[in-house]
């Protein structure tokens, strides 16, 4: 597994995919922003041109006959896109550390706390849960896959974005000042992370197998 | 004094005998060394079949391939031949789990496939003829490749660079199709596979580029511890080099023998068209034309008849007249 993600993270996955994270953390330096837009360029671009290389470099007559199982061919791909979500998530934590020292921590949207990264996880890990399978059912074709995982992840992502400008009550809750409920839904970020991902992984891992 | 009884005793015993005894003697340790030898070469495997193919099957909705069944002998080059969508790719893709097969065993180095996947495919290599990361340098895929191979042999895959002139910073699609083939071909040899298997290598080459190729092949063999299958519909090929043909057609074994047993069970014939009506049931196929026709016969089937004149044929031929078969039913 560790040489698989070794391949995946230094030959499949094109260097540029690597920049892009840290330009897109820049995105949190714009004032009064929808910044969970940040983490969904993710979705936009690296995940579809990640999965079209795939094809375009004939991954899969490189993988296949290696000495792995198959399941692990699909878990390797699919903890290579947890890898990047998190590196990601790093640099915006990094990026979102200096918006707050600059503007402060208001926002008219979701504010930048630890709270909010808490929301990007589980609209990450929501992501994967219904992208992941749904691609390795062909492991050919992501188009619809991928647009059924935006759709979900958007419905999450802008929906809180905009609870937390329109509705007064529900921003209450979103951006609730309290460092204990903002750490606390961080935590429920990070667990809900791992168990949808570990689903993902599974389901993947699974619908992999079964193609004829 | 001996008397003429002791000296015919004496006579027989020296002369007939003794002679008899060292010959019995010296038969009895031939024999037994000789088991011995097999039994030992048994042990370790050298008559074995590298590779054991029983009852393949494969469902798609417009294709079967049913019941494929053939053996490779340890040390050996097969070659597997059938027209295009005959069912040699799907053949060679399931046999190694690539496509998941829906019935069926094979047994790699006797070992099952599915059981020991993972140890089989450490000594097997396969080339399905694309090149994969076509952007990457070769160095670059080497150095993610060898990973997965605990015997990579790095010195073993400096001089096969070395011996096949690659160059290490060229990238994949800068190679051409017969030096990406040497490429796969050291990398297999790096990490001391045991079984090669290669879906339609030589198509696309060159005359001089097939040549040196096949030349390669029969090198790799020598020392009888690499077997190759490789799939192809250029028979000339397997003409130059391989020891055993498996033929497949509409994703069914037609044959699976030894190269010469293949052709000589087999005669083409020709003859006038009012001899065809009594053969016609025992040909495989027959093609007629403005002097009569031309048929592929099994050698079995032959009867002696002036009319008829018999010819060896060839490994196309054979192809051919069964695809014609094939195309009449």
């Amino acid at each position: 597994m560790k040489n698989l993600i070794y391949k995946e993270l230094f030959l499949s996955v094109n260097k540029f995919f690597y920049i892009l994270p840290i330009l897109l953390a820049g995105l949190i330096m714009i004032p009064q922003w929808i910044y969970i837009l940040v983490f969904m360029y993710f979705f936009w671009v690296s995940a579809p041109q990640i999965f079209s290389a795939y094809l375009a470099q004939q991954d899969y007559e490189f993988t296949t006959v290696l000495p792995v199982k198959k399941s692990d061919i699909a878990v390797s791909k699919g903890l290579t896109v947890i890898i990047l979500e998190l590196y990601h998530l790093i640099l915006a934590v990094i990026a979102g550390i200096v918006h707050n020292l600059v503007y402060g921590s208001f926002n008219i949207f979701m504010n930048i706390s630890p709270a909010f990264y808490g929301y990007v996880l589980i609209m990450f890990a929501l992501f994967n849960l219904v992208y992941l399978p749904l691609y390795f059912k062909t492991a050919y074709y992501f188009g619809k896959p991928l647009i059924y995982g935006i759709i979900v992840a958007t419905i999450f992502g802008i929906g809180l974005e905009l609870l937390a400008l329109l509705v007064p009550w529900a921003s209450k809750i979103i951006d609730n000042p309290n460092i204990f409920y903002q750490i606390g839904m961080l935590f429920a970020g990070i667990i809900t992370f791992i168990g949808l991902n570990w689903l993902a992984l599974k389901r993947s891992a699974r619908n992999y197998e079964q193609i004829k | 004094m001996i008397n003429d009884t002791q000296y015919f005793n004496q006579f027989i015993l020296s002369y007939f005998i003794s002679p008899l005894v060292i010959i019995i003697i010296d038969k009895v340790i031939v024999i037994v060394y000789t088991v011995y030898i097999l039994h030992t070469r048994l042990k370790e495997g050298v008559f074995m079949n590298v590779l054991q193919v029983e009852n393949l099957r494969k469902e798609y909705p417009t294709f079967i391939l049913n019941n494929i069944s053939f053996n490779i002998p340890k040390g050996f080059i097969m070659g597997f031949i059938g027209e295009n969508g005959a069912g040699k790719t799907t053949t060679l893709k399931a046999m190694l789990n690539i496509i998941s097969k829906d019935g069926g065993t094979v047994n790699i180095f006797g070992k099952n496939m599915d059981e020991y996947e993972i140890d089989i495919k450490k000594d097997i290599a396969f080339m399905a003829g694309k090149s994969f990361y076509p952007k990457r340098k070769i160095k670059e895929i080497t150095n993610i490749f060898k990973r997965f191979y605990s015997n990579f042999d790095e010195v073993l895959y400096q001089q096969y660079l070395k011996k096949f002139n690659l160059d290490q910073d060229k990238k994949m699609d800068e190679l051409s199709q017969g030096m990406s083939l040497k490429y796969s071909i050291t990398l297999a040899l790096s990490h001391h596979a045991k079984l090669i298997i290669l879906d339609e290598p030589t198509s696309g080459l060159d005359p001089v580029a097939r040549d040196s190729l096949l030349e390669i092949f029969q090198s790799i063999i020598e020392d009888g511890e690499v077997s190759i299958l490789f799939s192809t519909h250029i028979t000339s090929d397997l003409e130059k080099c391989a020891d055993y043909i498996t033929f497949i057609q509409n994703g069914e074994i037609i044959e699976s023998l030894s190269k010469d047993d293949l052709i000589d069970k087999y005669r083409l014939i020709n003859g006038a068209s009012n001899s065809l009506d009594s053969i016609k049931h025992d040909l495989v196929s027959y093609k007629k034309n403005a002097f009569g026709f031309t048929g592929l016969i099994k050698t079995d089937h032959l009867k002696e008849n002036s009319a008829i004149r018999v010819g060896v044929p060839s490994l196309d031929d054979i192809m051919i007249y069964y695809a014609e078969r094939g195309a009449s039913v």
